[in-house]
């Protein structure tokens, strides 16, 4: 994602003084969404695209393991952390088997290194989506590469220029890769 | 490193009315109020069985420490020792409810360290520090400096003007 832009983050809890103070520590560094539900926030997450999801684990109706579970189904992308007020042991092993997470993290945490852990997940996420783009440009950069290498016809000056700029992409992707390890 | 100024965030457990407060108090032993519950926020434990009233209390309460940690980033503040202080056993729980809840909160939270600690009712320390000390570690020479604190503070929890008043949450089972 272009160096400009906000991560967006989705805070989901259904205690409202909870999502606005977080949103009020957030806002500065992140595209805050707020949602007080697993439905909701699954409705937010279709309409607009999510980097980060955080959830609290207690919630009715969908709990924040239920909720990732669902996440990781439908947007493998977004970066998944549950918090919850205690380590219930149950839900931990819950969530770790089938929510797939990054961060398993209790209440409290202090604000600052709330933050910290957000941005490493926003880095997170932006490895996982270059290692996706990097698999994807894998198989034609590597058949430009062959003609570049075995045809004299394909080294024009526009067609090197065009490889330069995908083999720089390519570090590039590799490079937020090796950051997020 | 931090620089916000390092403060105890304590939190007034009334038993009588199963209400929560949030308290700081600063380097200079000032008490700050923060934010208060409504009456019976705590009383959902009395509904369950033994296992889970431990469960309840523990979930509620780290959402009061978030809160607390939260009001204290805002005003510039950053916990420094947790205390966690009521003034009688919980009423109507099972055995061992408040011990068992106490040593979580100690074992659980490291940094900052956690104490728990009991006053007579309605937080009536006086002038002798009157705390039993449930679990955790607090130094004894600090007690006077909270006994007065608490001192100062206990006319304010009943003035809901003085805090930042926190609904109740509609209940819901888990």
């Amino acid at each position: 994602m272009p160096a400009t832009t906000k991560h967006a983050i989705l805070i989901v809890d259904d205690e409202p003084d909870v999502l606005f103070s977080l949103a009020a520590l957030l806002r500065r560094d992140f595209q805050v969404y707020t949602a007080a539900s697993g439905s909701e926030a699954l409705e937010v997450m279709a309409e607009h695209p999510v980097h980060v999801i955080m959830t609290d684990q207690r919630m009715p109706a969908m709990t924040g393991v239920e909720l990732m579970q669902r996440v990781c189904a439908e947007y493998p992308q977004a970066v998944r952390i549950v918090f919850t007020g205690y380590a219930d042991t149950r839900a931990v092993v819950d969530a770790i088997n089938s929510g797939d997470l990054y961060r398993y993290i209790t209440k409290p945490w202090d604000p600052d290194d709330l933050v910290d852990l957000l941005r490493d997940a926003a880095s997170q996420h932006d490895a996982m989506a270059a290692k996706v783009e990097l698999l994807n440009e894998l198989g034609s950069y590597f058949e430009d590469a062959l003609r570049v290498t075995n045809d004299a016809a394909a080294r024009d000056s526009e067609f090197l220029q065009e490889f330069q700029a995908r083999t720089l992409k390519l570090r590039r992707q590799l490079e937020l890769i090796g950051e997020a390890q | 490193m931090s620089d916000r100024e390092p403060a105890w965030l304590v939190v007034l457990i009334d038993t009588e009315l199963l209400r929560w407060s949030a308290v700081g108090i600063d380097s200079r032993g000032q008490a700050f109020p923060l934010i208060q519950s409504e009456a019976g926020n705590l009383d959902e434990y009395k509904e369950l069985a033994a296992d889970d009233q431990v469960s309840f209390l523990r979930h509620r309460l780290s959402g009061v420490l978030q809160r607390g940690f939260d009001r204290f980033y805002a005003r510039g503040k950053k916990a420094s020792h947790i205390l966690l202080i009521s003034d009688g056993p919980f009423p109507n729980s099972a055995e061992g409810v408040t011990k068992q809840l106490a040593e979580h909160f100690v074992e659980w939270m490291i940094n900052p360290p956690v104490a728990f600690l009991m006053t007579p009712s309605a937080f009536n320390v006086g002038h002798e520090a009157k705390f039993d000390v449930i679990a955790g570690d607090f130094l004894r020479s600090n007690l006077v400096t909270l006994s007065r604190a608490i001192d100062g503070i206990v006319s304010q929890l009943g003035q809901p003007e003085c805090w930042e008043l926190i609904p109740n949450a509609k209940k819901h089972p888990g």
